[in-house]
């Protein structure tokens, strides 16, 4: 199956090797033009400000996603808006007010309506 | 006038505190416990679950309709199942103390401990402390344990109520009737199994044979708050 190119950019970061193949094969599926990233440093490697949407696991390896949505906030806090939390630990690890949460495990459509709230919500890198 | 030796034996008082701090130390060990269950749920099944539920999702796009929606049953219905694996911590972020204390009960007390918990809580105009509601839990769970060591009891009624001084804590409970082979009048009265207990916790227990329950109350004292403005 060939991906469809020029949608919206997404970007997964989350250090479980499958999920990361899964969703990145879901979201082509669906249109997405996705990157994959399994740490903070990796994603802000690849440039996360300029996706429109985030999917950020909480607990990864090195540093937490926390820390990846607070790097991108300190130079535009209309960042936060483009994130959604990827979590298996929803109501023990401290979530950022206002970004939605996706709890683990979740179905692929819960996750596709997560990033359409995105989509709706924030105005894309491009418009600042 | 001499000082008071390092020997002299704690007044009541701060015995019970030092009892209460040992439930909460209690209640802070199972918290960490059920967290430790819980990470380990998430760093393995969940993930996996996850990618089951995934890997359907792609299987069902690629299906007619009507297998598309028997999948997407399946989905929802692994879900729902997996969902329920995961008890919430009773202390989560998200919980202030009446929230916890019903969490902590539902899950600690409710069908564990006694087969039917009813509740009367009054917490709201003198909301009590985190570290209060650990000791209320701490205390109902050893009070219901040492009143029935074997078995759950059959019904039991607890009410808290909050003031500015602490915590009142009300509990009666209808134990499990003789053990099968044994003549009721063979077993205990619960309160004299209790006493031990009652007496280390600052509880004060009682029987009521004509209601065959028993009861014990319990306050948790709250420290003064200092005055504000000064």
């Amino acid at each position: 199956m060939n991906a469809p190119t020029g949608g919206p950019r997404v970007l997964v970061v989350d250090d479980n090797e499958m999920l990361r193949a899964l969703l990145e094969r879901i979201l082509l599926a669906e249109g997405f033009q996705v990157s994959v990233a399994d740490s903070v440093d990796q994603a802000l490697g690849l440039g996360a400000a300029g996706f429109d949407v985030i999917l950020v696991d909480l607990r990864l390896g090195d540093r937490p996603g926390t820390d990846l949505i607070a790097e991108l906030c300190r130079d535009d806090p209309a960042a936060r808006r483009r994130f959604a939390i990827l979590t298996g630990a929803a109501g023990v690890d401290p979530v950022p007010a206002g970004i939605p949460v996706v709890a683990k495990p979740f179905t692929a459509d819960s996750l596709l309506s997560a990033i359409h709230e995105v989509l709706r919500a924030a105005p894309g890198p491009d418009a600042r | 006038m001499t000082a008071p030796s390092g020997d002299e034996p704690p007044s009541a008082d701060t015995a019970v505190a030092r009892v209460h701090e040992l439930l909460r130390l209690v209640i802070d060990l199972q918290e960490r416990a059920q967290r430790a269950a819980a990470d380990r749920l998430h760093d393995g099944p969940m993930q996996e679950f996850t990618a089951i539920l995934l890997e359907l999702a792609s299987v069902r796009r690629r299906l007619p309709a009507g297998p598309a929606e028997r999948v997407l049953a399946v989905e929802n219905r692994l879900r729902l199942t997996t969902v329920g694996l995961q008890a919430p911590s009773v202390f989560r972020l998200a919980h202030d103390a009446r929230a916890a204390l019903i969490a902590g009960l539902t899950q600690r007390v409710d069908g564990l401990l006694v087969d039917r918990l009813d509740t009367e809580l009054r917490v709201e105009a003198h909301p009590p402390t985190l570290t209060e509601v650990a000791v209320v839990l701490g205390a109902v769970q050893l009070l219901l344990t040492a009143g029935s060591p074997h078995r759950r009891g059959e019904h039991a009624w607890l009410s808290a109520e909050s003031g500015p001084d602490g915590l009142a804590l009300r509990l009666r409970v209808r134990p499990p009737g003789p053990r099968p082979g044994s003549a009721a009048d063979q077993d205990p009265a619960p309160a004299a199994l209790l006493r031990p207990l009652a007496d280390l916790i600052g509880a004060t227990v009682t029987d009521d044979p004509a209601t065959t329950t028993w009861s014990a109350a319990l306050h948790v004292p709250r420290p003064p708050r200092p005055a504000a403005g000064r």
